[in-house]
């Protein structure tokens, strides 16, 4: 076989390995971004929980206006923290700030929850039940959508970081890692309601 | 025609397209040997003296008389084939992982099984009915961005099936129209067209690259700018150059002249079998009007919607000669041939508003709620439905009004058991739908939106595998306590109350449902579901052959193994031996011999006996071999065991859902069966 030949046998091989690891990054980065829209669908419908919640509790407590506010300003944080992290899934600055604006809203609603500890009546309603029993249930949904996100996300990073396509990530756009969704407080909160049955 | 017959009939045409594809190769192959010996004759001819001088006393005839003497004949075919090949393998190997693929490579955007969105909810709906009517799996869905009216199905198997939509779909089609534009796509997965549409792609591919190799050489040629003495040299490149994509693209020209005509028979079929199967013309007529009145039509916009272009309902670009290049027949003919009144005329469709997005379509989804019983169980979109289903099972089921039927008492009903079921095999008809519809709204809403959810189908599907023995239930939550994560076991908690006093024919309805939701899981996630699940049924030493088939349907549908279906009943005749002597003794008749005899009878195999107990492995394996069965070699073992359960006259419902089962673990799509009380 002549040089050439084998050249071109070569190169047709190495172009298929690289057309190969361009498309594997590909389909890792979709299959993120897809886990991260299942975290987008349950913590939408954890923020559109808590202004009902918040309704619920502003007939007992009267004097709790300021808990009560912080939780709705900390809920609408978080909301615009959502949508910018799903504008861009892979942006780490965006993560970050989606998991600071969940670690506020979890701290304001645990002021809540201990605050409500003194309102008996309010615990014993029924409205008051159901509503901390989906919040607990839609906590439960997020941390599942969140470990399945955090496995996407670290099997791209480890796709991109070994070797050879460390060399063609960059190339192909994936300039960074992407980012781990952490929430600070989850393990907390999702106690919390529990207790009240 | 009957599923089985279509499917053999799609792996006939699979070989016409393989002898074409050879017939093509070939074809190139002579082109390139005219190309090289053109190029030698004019320009190697320069190279030494002595060969100018043999060239120019030569005619071109001589000379190519000398070429295919030579070893240049040789290269020419091994190289051809060999691009061909690698480009086709190359493409088959993408496309092995599924219509997701595709999805993906059209820039489709999931749609989450648990979306809140009302008019995606009317699609997942919409298709949902149609898989489970059809005995198939619930595909997962892709959202196009494009404001025209198309959908497509794609895969290699009904079982990594997906459905994409485009957003003018869902904004301009109602519920009638949606249902027929769905019924067109699960009629090519009914027809075994999917993977007829794979392998064409595959082998257009393979002769594509042979034009961007050539398209790759003529920039590579013209990057020299600067070098003035390799001006001949780039001369000559170019030329090669543009001889390979005139080759290249030549080729590609015919295989895409084939792959339309492939594609338009196709079609016609998949809009007659929509048709057939929902009874209702008007459906589909009235969308593909709609796609005549719009001004986008079905136009997808994408740089890669040629290669997929056979894959839409309707055609996907501007075809470059109409009547030869269309993927799909002219709209006007298709109408005509389902609805032979229609008068010609498109209805003149607006764009919905962009600041008003949703506002007119949602009326219609109202007025369409009311038409479709399906509405208060589907519609889980305001708060206080939303807040009903989180309440505790138990408060779930004594108000619940149409429940009897899923309580345990369905088993005084009798199922019937016969040859209909095989001719009804993977159609959506009006009975089916109708059915499928009853037991969806039977269903409690809290299963069904478990069943939308990756993290409570996790729970919902353990909870199904649950069993009723006590002891059996002992170990079972043992082995969950000690490896199950806390939050799912309390879900469980809340879902066991209602599965325990679930009729059995919800079972597979309910592990179909939760496919797209848990094709979710991340691959550790579904590493230990899968793991969990074989813990879960091999806890009581004892496999049931229903459990396991529940097992193999949620193993492979989350990760598909493909089979070829090659082999003769007479070959399998040690795994149909264990296969039969499983389902006569779950049937627990009181004569085991005649009910397998009454199988023998049917299979004409007389060498095979009864024999008792077998292990997991090797029923494991038996359904390994199972698969491989020709199409239609398949149906006469379904008879078999049809004739086996059948024996003793009364058919319950868990002989029924075990025949279902057992089929679907057999690749073969059972409609809900129906029953006579």
């Amino acid at each position: 076989m002549s040089t050439t030949t084998f050249l071109f046998i070569i190169i047709v091989i190495a172009a298929f390995y690289i057309i190969t690891i361009y498309n594997r990054l590909v389909a890792l980065k979709n299959r993120y971004e897809n886990a991260f829209s299942q975290i987008e669908v349950q913590l939408k419908r954890r923020y559109d929980l808590i202004p009902n919640l918040v309704e619920t509790a502003k007939g007992y407590l009267k004097h709790e206006r300021e808990t009560l506010e912080a939780v709705i300003s900390s809920r609408n944080a978080a909301v615009a923290g959502l949508k910018a992290a799903a504008a861009n899934p892979s942006s780490a600055l965006a993560m970050k700030e989606l998991s600071g604006a969940e670690g506020a809203l979890n701290s304001a609603l645990g002021n809540l929850n201990v605050v409500m500890e003194a309102y008996p009546d309010l615990k014993a309603s029924n409205n008051m039940a159901q509503l901390s029993e989906e919040l607990t249930s839609t906590e439960n949904k997020v941390s599942f959508a969140r470990q399945a996100f955090n496995d996407a996300i670290t099997e791209f990073n480890t796709y991109r970081q070994s070797f050879p396509p460390v060399f063609f990530a960059g190339f192909f756009g994936h300039h960074h890692d992407a980012e781990l969704l952490e929430f600070t407080d989850s393990v907390e909160i999702q106690a919390a309601p529990k207790i009240s049955f | 025609m009957n599923f089985f017959e279509h499917q053999d009939n799609a792996k006939k045409k699979t070989l016409l397209l393989v002898l074409l594809l050879i017939v093509a190769v070939m074809t190139l192959i002579a082109i390139t040997i005219i190309t090289v010996g053109i190029f030698l004759y004019y320009f190697q001819a320069h190279s030494t003296s002595i060969q100018a001088y043999q060239t120019y006393n030569s005619s071109l005839l001589n000379h190519f008389n000398q070429l295919l003497q030579s070893n240049t004949l040789l290269y020419v075919v091994v190289s051809v084939v060999s691009v061909v090949g690698l480009g086709s393998l190359y493409k088959w190997l993408k496309l092995t992982q599924g219509g997701k693929y595709i999805a993906e490579s059209l820039g489709g955007q999931l749609i989450q099984p648990n979306t809140q969105d009302k008019q995606q909810r009317k699609v997942l709906n919409t298709v949902e009915e149609m898989a489970l009517a059809s005995g198939n799996p619930v595909p997962t869905i892709y959202l196009l961005k494009d404001h025209s009216i198309n959908a497509f199905a794609a895969g290699l198997s009904r079982r990594d099936a997906v459905i994409g939509v485009t957003q003018g779909c869902i904004d301009l089609l109602d519920r009638d129209e949606l249902q027929g534009v769905m019924a067109h796509e699960f009629s090519h997965i009914h027809n075994g067209d999917m993977r007829l549409n794979m392998r064409l792609i595959a082998c257009l591919h393979g002769i594509l690259v042979i034009g961007l190799i050539g398209s790759f050489i003529i920039r590579g040629s013209s990057g020299y700018r600067h070098s003035r003495h390799r001006n001949k040299n780039r001369g000559q490149q170019m030329i090669f150059g543009l001889a390979l994509v005139a080759i290249g693209y030549g080729g590609t020209f015919f295989g895409n002249m084939i792959k339309a005509a492939v594609s338009r028979q196709r079609e016609f079929l998949a809009d007659a079998s929509a048709v057939q199967f929902t009874r209702n013309p008007f459906g589909i007529s009235k969308a593909l009007q709609k796609i005549g009145g719009l001004s986008h039509g079905s136009m997808i916009d994408r740089a890669n919607t040629a290669e997929f272009s056979h894959l839409f309902f309707g055609q996907g670009i501007q075809p470059q000669f109409t009547a030869l290049m269309s993927t799909h027949p002219p709209l006007s003919a298709r109408i005509r041939r389902i609805d032979p009144r229609w008068n010609g005329r498109f209805p003149n469709v607006q764009q919905p508003d962009n600041t008003s997005t949703g506002q007119p379509a949602e009326q219609s989804i109202d007025k369409e709620n009311k038409n479709s019983c399906l509405s208060n169980v589907h519609n889980p979109n305001n708060l206080s439905n939303h807040l009903a289903t989180s309440q505790l099972a138990k408060e779930h089921l004594p108000n619940t009004e149409p429940l009897h039927p899923i309580l345990n008492n369905a088993s005084s009903l009798h199922y019937i058991l016969n040859d209909d079921i095989i001719e009804r095999m993977g159609m959506a008809d009006e009975k089916g739908l109708a059915t499928i519809q009853k037991q969806l709204q039977q269903l409690p809403t809290i299963l069904i939106e478990s069943a939308h959810e990756p993290f409570s189908a996790c729970a919902l599907v353990y909870c199904l595998l649950i069993d009723n023995n006590k002891n059996i239930r002992e170990k079972q939550s043992l082995y969950l306590q000690q490896n199950i994560e806390r939050n799912i076991s309390a879900e469980m908690e809340k879902l066991r109350p209602i599965i325990d006093v679930l009729s059995d024919n919800f079972r597979l309805l309910l592990i179909e449902l939760s496919m797209p939701a848990l094709k979710l899981l991340s691959t550790q996630q579904h590493k230990s579901f899968i793991q969990h699940l074989a813990q879960l049924i091999k806890a009581d030493k004892q496999v049931t052959l229903f459990e396991w088939c529940l097992y193999r349907i949620i193993r492979s549908n989350l990760a598909e193994k493909h089979y070829s279906e090659t082999k003769s009943l007479k070959q399998c005749r040690s795994s149909i031996e264990v296969l039969l002597s499983a389902v006569v003794s779950a049937g627990k008749n009181k004569k085991p011999n005649n009910a397998f005899t009454a199988g023998v009878k049917v299979l004409k195999i007389s060498t095979i006996t009864l024999i008792n107990g077998y292990s997991l492995k090797a029923i494991d394996d038996a359904f390994d071999e199972l698969n491989q069965l020709k199409p239609l070699q398949k149906p006469i073992l379904l008879r078999a065991i049809m004739a086996s359960i059948n024996t003793d006259k009364l058919v319950t419902v868990q002989e029924a859902e075990l025949f279902r089962a057992i089929a679907d673990t057999i690749n073969c799509p059972v409609p809900p069966i129906y029953a006579t009380a």
